[in-house]
């Protein structure tokens, strides 16, 4: 299988201090890697980094062969993303968010935008004002805003905030189908470590910054033990 | 559709999406109205027209850039840069196949199309207007210099259009980059009044550029001079803008 993204020796620091550090790994096609951590970890800042919304000090992020610093506009061609929470133009509706996406892309025309709000279930509510929107409607919204353009990479952040248990049932199966069916990758972090579990075939455990473990799902289960108990003991191991 | 066009779009569609903008506008060509309204009251009660009906499209000109075009241009500019970073929506726009040179371009050329929209809706409306309340035969003797006024009026706003942006990139709210503009765009000027010799370096000594243009006879001196010092402004705040653009982290 062919690598999607590449990350390698990810350095970003912010001015007090915190950020990451020595950040590399890989995701193959159709893989979903998921990055667990506690607050402030660094989650996020690897996200923004990839996204090219944080400049970063050093280190390389290679996203479907195109350099992200060199080759900006093709690199994010293949990537698609819902970072830190659902945003939208609240004033128009949710037809015109995705309508100025898809004016960025070849190809997209209003069928693939009825046919996305219809996967993510705002095909109804199409004409309708974001700012007449639930958390998570906006939530779904901004998942369907993340695969207009059917990227190859999609990265989610938090994508289950806001969602309620039947919302959060139809994002795992959206991400698995899309992974298995499309062979579309994804990296995800999530607080909600059942979800992690039940989405991701590999998972980077981060702490102050760093990666301090990574495993496969199926490894953690065959061991007998639970993920969430794996992750709270390997936090607690102190970072060199 | 090509990258520049289809984000110029977007960029004007979020201007136009929002009811105040469309409020201002209205507001702006309410003014002509009314401007036209004084001219026939006082035509029938004086006997005579307050303003020129010639003149009519300049005096509406010179009413509008004195404050309300310039504070218009504070709130649309600054609400596409400091109140999209502020809220996150600018993201919609940088992880897309768009370098942010690119982003901030379209932004500004979007502000420069909305205005350039106004000014030519001033521009129609005036000169309609300007036919009921005076004498056609001078209102079509002055239509190419009213003309030429509106043109020239381009250039000193796209500076200011310029300026705000740069500045939105050091303030977090949009609001916050208003009143930073207004307060500067009001403080200039009594600066320049009082020290005559700062008034060549300060870029709001040629906002009203457009003025040499509504004169029969035009001083090309004067105009070259001026032009060249409000190109030498935009060319620094679209570079220096720029630069902290794409330095930014979101």
């Amino acid at each position: 299988m062919n690598e999607v993204l590449e990350v390698e020796n990810l350095f970003k620091k912010y001015k007090n201090g915190r950020g990451v550090e020595n950040i590399s790994f890989k995701i193959k096609e159709g893989e979903v890697l998921g990055l667990l951590g506690p607050n402030g970890s660094g989650k996020t800042t690897i996200m923004k980094s990839i996204t090219g919304l944080l400049n970063i000090g050093q280190g390389k992020v290679n996203i479907c062969g195109y350099d992200l610093s060199e080759n900006f506009e093709k690199a994010i061609t293949q990537l698609g993303c819902l970072i830190e929470k659902p945003v939208s133009l609240e004033y128009m509706t949710a037809y015109n968010n995705l309508k100025i996406i898809s004016r960025y892309y070849e190809g997209i025309d209003s069928s693939r935008i009825d046919e996305v709000l219809e996967s993510v279930g705002l095909k109804k509510y199409k004409n309708e004002k974001v700012k007449n929107f639930s958390l998570g409607m906006k939530q779904r919204l901004s998942i369907g805003m993340a695969i207009l353009h059917k990227p190859k990479l999609i990265i989610l952040d938090e994508p289950a905030n806001g969602l309620d248990v039947e919302g959060t049932k139809e994002l795992r199966d959206i991400i698995l189908k899309l992974s298995k069916e499309y062979m579309i990758s994804f990296l995800i972090s999530s607080h909600l470590i059942y979800e992690i579990e039940l989405i991701c075939d590999q998972i980077l455990i981060l702490k102050e910054g760093k990666i301090i473990d990574r495993c496969t799902v199926a490894d953690v289960i065959d061991k007998g033990e639970v993920l969430e108990s794996y992750f709270l003991d390997k936090i607690k191991t102190k970072v060199d | 559709m090509n990258i520049i066009l289809a984000g110029t779009i977007n960029e004007t569609q979020k201007i136009i999406s929002k009811k105040k903008n469309l409020i201002v506008l209205f507001l702006i060509l309410s003014i002509v109205l009314i401007s036209a309204i004084i001219n026939i009251v006082s035509n029938n009660f004086l006997g005579a027209n307050v303003i020129n009906s010639a003149k009519l499209p300049i005096t509406v000109l010179d009413f509008t850039m004195a404050l309300v075009i310039p504070i218009f241009i504070f709130m649309i500019t600054s609400d596409l840069f400091a109140n999209e970073i502020s809220n996150s929506t600018i993201i919609i726009s940088l992880v897309r196949p768009v370098s942010r040179f690119k982003v901030y371009i379209t932004k500004l050329i979007s502000v420069s199309v909305f205005i350039i929209t106004i000014l030519a809706s001033m521009f129609i409306s005036s000169f309609i207007v300007s036919m009921f309340s005076g004498k056609i035969s001078e209102v079509f003797g002055e239509l190419l210099i009213n003309l030429y006024t509106y043109i020239a009026a381009i250039l000193p706003l796209i500076m200011l259009i310029t300026i705000t942006a740069f500045i939105a990139q050091f303030l977090k709210s949009s609001s916050g980059t208003v009143v930073f503009m207004v307060i500067g765009f009001l403080l200039l000027p009594v600066i320049s009044a009082l020290v005559p010799e700062f008034s060549v370096i300060l870029p709001t000594s040629y906002i009203d550029w457009y003025q040499n243009f509504s004169y029969s006879s035009i001083n090309v001196y004067t105009i070259t001079n001026e032009f060249m010092f409000i190109v030498g402004y935009v060319i620094i705040f679209l570079s220096l803008g720029v630069y902290l653009f794409e330095r930014k982290d979101i």
